[in-house]
């Protein structure tokens, strides 16, 4: 089934959409409780179990956020700009204690693309797979954290125009 | 002190973590449910795997029956949607990013591709009066994938553009390969001829306007 290390990993995923330990925690409560409602042999035979709880989380968190009135995921304008690819992200450094701040300059959709990207280790195609959105809108989520990390690192070069939440 | 943002990110989520209590509660939660659902009585399980046998059966029939045909709807949406994009692009014909007619100052310039833009034999051949004539290239994208647009031409009547990105048989579907002597499909969008064609494992996709004299294998739109 499952193990301490992949709860503890869906756990993380959920705290990357909510940024909360207690919402966290009742996210993935709710999550694997729908979860065992499915028949056993979906519970069992799905070949990427982490990846159908985690499309679980997500759905409960689009719900959540209805529920409450917030947009989950910001969309995105068609005129954004993108990275090439994932690997422009690679020469990003920031201070390690930064990464908190740096979470809460994101939004929920910026917070799953740089947790799948950085934890998952997913490239742009493969989360634009799991999360069912092109790859274009992933690139461009992660050009807005790139662009989010710089200002961290500089703000005194900040231009207030180019990124918003 | 600074490390990668990968580095980092991995560091500050590892940190967080579940409390004991409840990861155990967790586990309790689902040992339970898993012994619930091994304890299901043998007959429900027996009549299960039988309804899941008739219902595979009558799957197969239908797939065996209706094969070619859901298949081939979606490759011709699939191929529809490539020639429009590709379309649109040759037509708008933005600037080039490198001016070029190099082929090998080309593939160094293109540094942020997951492939090397290659020569084409087929497009040598079937473009053959402009294919000596590149003029550069420039970044773009073929449903959402990072593309090389190469241009060619001797004039501004004659332009043709040829696309190269990664060939991804589960975004793109199936195509026809070159090396596996097919042929490539020929279609019509916004008053240009495309062809399109797998290559090198690369996708190519040529825009240009209506050449005569050439027959290819078609798909109807």
């Amino acid at each position: 089934m499952l193990n301490d290390q992949q709860l503890q990993r869906l756990y993380q995923y959920s705290f990357s959409l909510t940024t909360n330990a207690h919402d966290a925690q009742d996210l993935l409560q709710t999550a694997i409780e729908k979860w065992l409602r499915k028949p056993a042999s979906t519970q069992q035979s799905v070949q990427h179990q982490q990846a159908y709880i985690r499309q679980i989380i997500r759905n409960q968190f689009i719900d959540d956020c209805r529920r409450q009135q917030r947009i989950a995921f910001d969309p995105l304008d068609a005129t954004e700009p993108t990275l090439f690819d994932s690997r422009s992200l690679d020469d990003l450094v920031i201070d390690s204690d930064q990464v908190s701040k740096l979470l809460q300059h994101l939004n929920s959709a910026e917070r799953e693309v740089l947790f799948m990207w950085a934890v998952l280790e997913y490239s742009a195609q493969e989360i634009s797979n799991e999360i069912d959105q092109p790859r274009g809108t992933v690139l461009s989520r992660l050009y807005r954290l790139k662009e989010k990390v710089k200002h961290l690192n500089n703000p005194d070069s900040y231009n207030a125009s180019e990124v918003s939440s | 002190m600074k490390q990668s943002l990968q580095q980092a990110s991995q560091d500050f989520f590892a940190e967080q973590q579940l409390p004991a209590k409840k990861l155990q509660a967790l586990q309790a939660q689902i040992q339970a449910a898993t012994l619930d659902n091994k304890k299901q009585p043998s007959i429900y399980r027996h009549n299960l795997l039988a309804a899941c046998l008739v219902f595979i059966t009558a799957g197969l029939i239908s797939l065996w029956t209706l094969q070619s045909t859901p298949n081939l709807i979606t490759q011709q949406k699939m191929v529809a949607a490539i020639a429009d994009e590709v379309a649109k692009n040759h037509i708008k014909m933005k600037p080039l990013d490198i001016n070029s007619n190099d082929f090998s100052k080309m593939q160094e310039y293109f540094t942020q591709l997951d492939f090397l833009p290659s020569t084409s034999q087929h497009f040598n051949q079937s473009a053959s009066q402009v294919a000596d004539h590149l003029l550069g290239g420039r970044y773009c994208s073929i449903r959402s994938m990072t593309a090389a647009q190469l241009r060619f031409g001797d004039n501004e009547q004659h332009r043709t553009t040829l696309y190269q990105t990664e060939y991804l048989p589960d975004v793109f579907g199936e195509l026809p390969t070159l090396e596996q002597g097919q042929v490539p499909l020929v279609t019509y969008a916004k008053g240009l001829r495309i062809e399109i064609w797998v290559e090198k494992q690369l996708l190519m996709v040529s825009s240009r306007q209506e050449l005569p004299g050439s027959a290819k294998q078609t798909i109807d739109r």
